[in-house]
């Protein structure tokens, strides 16, 4: 006969432990409710295998906790990182856009170039009424001034974005190195983990190596593959491996990589950070360069190094970097070398007034009777021969010889050295020689307004203006404007869109995924009745053996 | 089944607070500043909208320009017009004194109010406006006509205005008088306002000196500058025939340059208020453009503000209640 008595005892145990394994999970889940990146549990249950007693009855052993089952859905935690990229390189143009585009502000307040373009003009132009007025020209002095210190406030004001967003790189991928020897970490115990105890065992070291993944996506585009021994290897888009198994590869920003003995400069002067691996770090240095390959990825380092610029090794200036700050950067170097060389040439007269000597003769004079001592109305900061195509002083720079001192290095940018070439209000040249016949002594009219005539017919004149032609200054600042606000528009909109693309993905994971209280709370309920049944059935067993008992004693 | 866990419900509280309050401070900022697009980044038109807040500004320099042109212009308008009354007077005179009747001590009398009428062209042709010369062309500092002589022989003792002449700077020796002054009234519109005045007013003062020194009773050469006087009753018909000459180019003179002066500044001024009638226009347009452009509707904005108000406290109500349903009050 079957020994039913001790089934009733074994089997109550199991599913006392059975129900205490579903508890102290529900306890686990309800705990890390609000834990980033945790995946619920699952305990599985199945039932023992029972023994076939004499009389051929199986009755069955109880229940056994087969196993723990982390919740995670391989294909939407992808796509949760996929979109946290995406986020990622989208706030991070957003917000160097918002502050990009207050340089260039549409509202009429002080400040813009643009504004100080007008402003500039328009005093030439009431200086044309009355050119002997002192007010007159210490308006149009100043009025150059503010279009200077705009020129020049913009274009610092820019450099220190791309000095910004250079730090932030060399932050970005600090953390970046940190996240990938993490990984490799976890890759290592997850590998040990789930050799020994099968899968499920390592649901923690999972989850954490799940938020590291989708934190790292934020930053950087990698290629993830999963391996059977549940390691992950991820990869840049050129396969450049950034985790293998227990092994990360770290990345190192310099500006003095081995491929570029002279990187360009930045337009804050000192060159631009590479993204490089050193393949030869133990005898001296071997650099591959992985910058352009993360640039066009998501991230906040692509965005970043988008924003930044992207020099080249053959870059000689600054301006050369591809990137939306460089870009901005070189159309107002544009504009300031246009007020060098165009409006300096129209200033000192637009042409030599005696070409027979050797030095130029500007035919432009001011009150005092005398031509522009300077090459014109603009200068910049710089102790070298500035104008070389004139053997003497006085001459206007060409582009050419703007070109000669950037490519030797000389000078790096013009937009922050700019300067008014005089303060005197009587120094400004408002008249042209009106001397006639052959060169002779010039004639400089106090009454005469065609050379501040000249000036103000600047703003209706057509120029060349970095590789546009047959534009004036106005509409070459407002193509910049509406470039600047469509790439801040398409920047908002993408933000927009990805945070609503993130917000969906984060739903459907955590939909699987995530920890619902309710859910735990009435699986407690009911853990917590059945661990009350399988309590009562010890209680029943224990009264048949005394009812036993008593019969036989 | 959907799952709806606590993550979801916290993430979407908080998601339809911050986009309320986006929607609120957006309107606010409209209400407050009247502008609906105050970054590039607000409108894809920003670049027009740029454009057009430089038109405002430039029209802004326009209108300030026009107004000195046409005070100026009123105030050459007033000097030709005196102009043309002298000439007028000094023909009148000439007219009566070039009878034979009249006698040559008559004509020494009207003689005298040549030299008045003389003298008050030559202040006409001298005259500052904001103080500068309007007539000496680009040389506004320097009194365009000045005081010279002519020699007569025997020379007169005392010397009277007989012996002087009014003569415009040389142009050789100062080109800058021979230039006029243009200046940009629009971006489309120049106009000359100030011009030498040496044919203006240097016909007449010559012709004036003329009639002024044949009827005191001297010939005069105005390609040397010289004459002598007439020996009267001998060279009357010659002193009535100087006098008749003289006459004759006062009035070529005012045919030929002053009223062709009065006309064109008549021409001008109305040019310039053509000028600042399209200048208006323009003005119009361009406010218009902008405004449609980057100007809020304030009645639309406050709307909205209202309406994203009520948007905001409705998520703050909606999320206070998902975030205290909980099961565990009922269990």
């Amino acid at each position: 006969m079957a020994n039913f008595g001790a089934k009733i005892i074994n089997n109550a145990i199991s599913g006392l432990q059975a129900q205490q394994a579903q508890i102290a999970n529900a306890s686990n889940n309800i705990a890390n409710v609000n834990t980033p990146g945790y995946s619920r549990r699952i305990v599985n249950l199945e039932n023992r295998a029972g023994s076939v007693s004499n009389g051929g009855i199986n009755i069955g052993d109880g229940v056994n906790v087969a196993s723990i089952t982390r919740v995670a859905d391989l294909f939407l935690e992808t796509a949760l990182r996929t979109t946290t990229g995406e986020k990622g390189a989208a706030d991070t143009q957003d917000e160097f856009l918002s502050r990009i585009q207050q340089l260039f502000n549409i509202t009429g307040q002080q400040g813009s170039i643009g504004n100080s373009l007008t402003k500039f003009f328009s005093s030439f132009n009431d200086l044309s009424a009355n050119p002997g007025s002192i007010e007159l020209r210490t308006n149009v002095i100043q009025a150059a001034q503010d279009l200077v210190t705009t020129i020049s406030t913009t274009y610092n004001s820019l450099a220190n974005l791309q000095k910004e967003a250079d730090s932030r790189v060399v932050s970005e991928v600090a953390g970046i190195n940190a996240m990938t020897a993490k990984i490799a970490d976890l890759n290592d115990k997850i590998k040990s983990r789930e050799a020994g105890g099968g899968a499920g065992s390592a649901a923690d070291e999972r989850d954490q190596r799940d938020l590291l993944l989708q934190q790292l996506a934020g930053k950087i585009s990698y290629d993830k593959i999963d391996l059977a021994d549940g390691t992950v290897t991820l990869s840049l888009s050129n396969g450049f491996s950034l985790v293998s198994g227990s092994t990360s590869r770290q990345l190192e920003t310099t500006t003095n990589p081995s491929f570029d003995s002279t990187p360009a400069p930045s337009l804050y002067g000192a060159p631009l950070s590479y993204i490089v691996y050193d393949y030869d770090s133990g005898a001296g240095t071997s650099h591959i360069d992985l910058t352009n390959f993360i640039k066009q990825g998501q991230g906040s380092l692509g965005a970043l190094l988008d924003l930044r610029g992207v020099a080249a090794s053959t870059d000689t200036t600054a301006f050369q970097a591809q990137g939306t700050i460089p870009d901005l950067a070189s159309k107002v170097e544009d504009l300031t070398r246009s007020l060098l060389t165009d409006f300096n040439q129209v200033y000192i007269g637009g042409t030599d007034r005696d070409p027979s000597t050797a030095n130029f003769q500007p035919s432009s004079g001011d009150l005092n009777g005398t031509p522009p001592a300077t090459f014109g109305l603009f200068d910049f900061v710089y102790s070298g021969v500035k104008d070389s195509t004139t053997t003497g002083t006085i001459g206007y720079p060409e582009g050419s010889d703007l070109n000669a001192l950037i490519s030797t290095g000389a000078v790096k940018n013009f937009s922050s050295i700019l300067t008014v070439a005089f303060s005197d209000p009587r120094r400004l040249a408002a008249a042209r020689d009106s001397s006639t016949g052959a060169p002779a002594a010039a004639i400089y009219s106090p009454g005469d307004n065609r050379n501040a005539l000249a000036m103000a017919n600047l703003q209706s004149s057509t120029l060349t203006l970095g590789s546009i032609s047959g534009i004036t200054v106005g509409d070459y600042y407002n193509q910049i404007v509406g470039n600047v606000g469509n790439l801040k528009a398409s920047a908002a909109l993408a933000k927009t869109v990805s945070a609503n693309s993130l917000t969906a993905a984060q739903n459907r994971r955590d939909e699987v995924s995530a920890v619902s209280l309710d859910e735990e709370y009435s699986n407690l309920t009911i853990y917590q009745q059945s661990y009350q049944a399988s309590a009562r059935m010890i209680k029943i067993a224990d009264q048949i053996f005394q009812e036993v008992i008593g019969l036989i004693g | 089944m959907t799952r709806i866990t606590q993550s979801q419900l916290g993430r979407m509280s908080v998601e339809s607070i911050f986009n309320a309050r986006d929607q609120f401070n957006k309107y606010s900022n409209e209400v407050s500043s009247g502008l609906k697009v105050s970054q590039p980044g607000d409108s894809r038109f920003s670049g027009t909208i740029n454009q057009y807040r430089d038109l405002l500004t430039r029209i802004e320099g326009h209108e300030t320009r026009i107004n000195s042109v046409k005070s100026v212009l009123a105030f050459q308008d007033n000097v030709a017009n005196q102009l043309n009354d002298l000439i007028v007077r000094a023909q009148e005179i000439a007219e009566q004194n070039a009878s034979e009747t009249v006698g040559a001590e008559t004509r020494a009398q009207a003689a005298k109010e040549i030299w008045e009428i003389r003298d008050h062209i030559v202040q006409l042709a001298n005259s500052k406006y904001q103080d500068k010369y309007i007539y000496g062309g680009a040389d506004d500092d320097d009194m365009p006509f000045d005081a010279s002589s002519y020699t007569t022989t025997p020379a007169i003792t005392p010397a009277g205005p007989e012996s002087v002449r009014y003569a415009y700077d040389n142009t050789t020796t100062e080109p800058a008088n021979a230039l006029s002054r243009t200046i940009n009234l629009t971006d489309d519109f120049t106009m000359t306002i100030t011009s030498p005045g040496n044919n203006l007013f240097g016909g007449a003062l010559t012709a004036l000196e003329r009639l002024g020194r044949a009827l005191a009773g001297y010939t005069t050469d105005t390609t040397t500058n010289t004459g002598v006087p007439y020996v009267l009753p001998t060279d009357r018909d010659l002193q009535t025939r100087n006098i008749k000459d003289a006459m004759d180019s006062l009035e070529t003179n005012r045919q030929t340059y002053v009223m062709p002066e009065r006309i064109s500044l008549g021409a001008k001024l109305k040019r310039v208020d053509t000028a600042e009638a399209l200048l208006d226009l323009t003005k119009s347009d361009a406010k218009s453009g902008l405004a449609s452009m980057q100007e809020a509707d304030v009645d639309v904005s406050a709307t909205n503000l209202s309406l994203a108000q009520n948007g905001l406290n409705a998520s703050y109500a909606v999320s206070a209640k998902i975030l205290q349903l909980s099961i565990l009050n009922f269990l």
